[in-house]
């Protein structure tokens, strides 16, 4: 075999990186320095006033206090995030005069969500899905937020006289929208100039994440008035100019549309 | 006051632990480092490729540059699998006189089930509390861009397959964000959750999964019919 040049080596070097990388994803013990490796002994000493050898009297190294630190993480649920959803809602009423509509409702759960850092924390302990008591405790987190979640979409789905098209359980639609507020918020901390409000009226905001919101809820739901030939747009109807074809943006309307082409 | 017991000592310092986690922006560390890649080590890789530290110091200066590369190669190949896919499909299209739609979903539920799984994807989200961090906020970025380009244009090229277009006031990058954040919002719940995003329907099979049918639901709610006027 020929010598290997440089750029070549660079690569495989690379390459034995990125498998590491992988394998520690799905090794049996968790790697607790992964994520929570800026949380440094002696920073935590300097913060809590005492030298770094107070802590490493506790613990022998920088590793079993981060193993440490993930179990106290888990056990005390601090970074999770269910009662804030209430607490959103309940600023969101207290502020505005009328009922907030389910537009305002997501833009204050974007804003709220995009600009937390425990947010952020939550979505860096992924690192450790492969640890079962890590996943279980996330798993257990996300479904509890389900559980506070579908009682107020069902209702506001009852106030917009909508209701599941056939087939579609509004579980399904919570998970879908929670998926994309997770993954918007994502996005904006990519760069807050990727989630840019959309421009329809000065006085009018309309976040990404409430428009993709109604996507889905167009999608998952169907207004129960026969009579209404026009859907309306979820909050403030005729904000926007939106056509009977898009607003009943369906897969069932998709269909239609390919089958003319 | 009582003498705090070595046990309310060691709560402390991990309730000063928990709040740093829960407090921590890229920005306060001037380390240019990337922590989220702290385990691993020049010294492993080096030992997996069978020669000396110094061979791989030989081209990083240090073990955070090797860490900085290692993240684009990372992003990098993230990227690839979906384009792969995507071009591949592409042809299929050009191929195939059939529904366009079912290309679509089709491809949607290729794309996830490939990267739901994969580790390699998994790695990114360790990275975004580091986002505040110039050079990891770039190499995020660049590979979000990627994919935005490569998808950018068969998406239009879908739009036009079923006579519709962008509707105002939304745009192919709004629509590509949205789709792929509920793409990665989707991973991440099927990865704590696959029984919520994987549901078992009650009667027999279901037609595309949850990714699919929101992809959908975003394509048709950003665009609009192009009409007989136009």
């Amino acid at each position: 075999m020929g010598r290997r040049t440089k750029d070549e080596r660079k690569d495989d070097y690379l390459d034995i990186g990125a498998a590491l990388v992988a394998e520690s994803a799905l090794a049996a013990e968790s790697d607790a320095g992964l994520a929570l490796a800026h949380v440094k002994i002696a920073d935590v000493a300097d913060r809590a006033g005492v030298t770094k050898g107070a802590l490493y009297h506790i613990w022998d190294s920088q590793e079993s206090y981060w193993r440490d630190l993930l179990q106290h993480l888990m056990d005390d649920n601090r970074l999770f995030g269910a009662d804030q959803l209430e607490n959103i809602g309940g600023r969101i009423i207290a502020a505005s005069a009328t009922t907030p509509t389910l537009r305002e409702y997501a833009n204050a759960l974007f804003d709220s969500l995009s600009t937390d850092p425990a947010f952020f924390a939550r979505i860096s302990l992924f690192s450790y899905l492969h640890d079962e008591a890590v996943r279980a405790s996330l798993d257990s987190e996300f479904k509890e937020t389900l559980d506070r979640i579908t009682p107020m979409l069902g209702a506001a789905l009852d106030d917009m006289d909508r209701r599941m098209r056939p087939g579609h359980e509004l579980m399904d639609f919570a998970v879908a929208v929670a998926a994309l507020l997770e993954g918007l918020c994502l996005q904006y901390r990519i760069s807050p100039n990727r989630t840019p409000d959309l421009p329809i009226k000065a006085d009018v905001r309309w976040s990404l994440f409430a428009a993709s919101a109604e996507a889905l809820l167009f999608a998952y739901t169907e207004s129960t008035d026969c009579s209404l030939i026009q859907e309306p747009v979820v909050g403030t109807a005729g904000d926007v100019a939106i056509d009977v074809a898009a607003a009943a943006g369906s897969p069932s309307a998709v269909g239609a549309h390919g089958a003319e082409h | 006051m009582a003498r705090p017991t070595a046990q309310d000592r060691r709560l402390d310092y991990l309730e000063i632990g928990a709040e740093i986690v829960a407090n921590f922006s890229a920005d306060d560390s001037a380390a240019a480092t990337v922590d989220a890649l702290a385990n691993v080590k020049v010294a492993d890789v080096a030992d997996r490729a069978g020669v000396t530290k110094g061979a791989v110091y030989h081209v990083w200066p240090s073990q955070e540059s090797y860490r900085k590369d290692l993240l684009g190669r990372l992003l990098e190949h993230n990227r690839q699998s979906g384009v792969r896919q995507m071009s591949e499909l592409l042809q299929d299209v050009d191929r195939i006189q059939g529904d366009p739609r079912s290309i679509l979903l089709q491809h949607a539920d290729f794309v996830f089930d490939t990267l739901k799984d994969d580790p390699a994807f998994f790695a990114r989200f360790s990275f975004f509390i580091y986002a505040a961090n110039p050079e990891v906020n770039e190499l995020l970025a660049s590979g979000d861009d990627g994919i935005i380009e490569d998808f950018g244009p068969s998406i239009e090229l879908y739009l036009r397959l079923i006579g519709r277009r962008i509707r105002e006031p939304f745009s192919v990058a709004l629509l590509l964000t949205s789709i792929s954040a509920l793409f990665m919002g989707l991973c991440l719940r099927y990865r704590t959750s696959p029984d919520m995003v994987e549901p078992t329907p009650p009667d027999g099979d279901r037609l595309c999964s949850m990714y699919a049918f929101g992809l959908e639901a975003l394509v048709m709610h950003f665009s609009e019919p192009i009409t007989q006027l136009d």
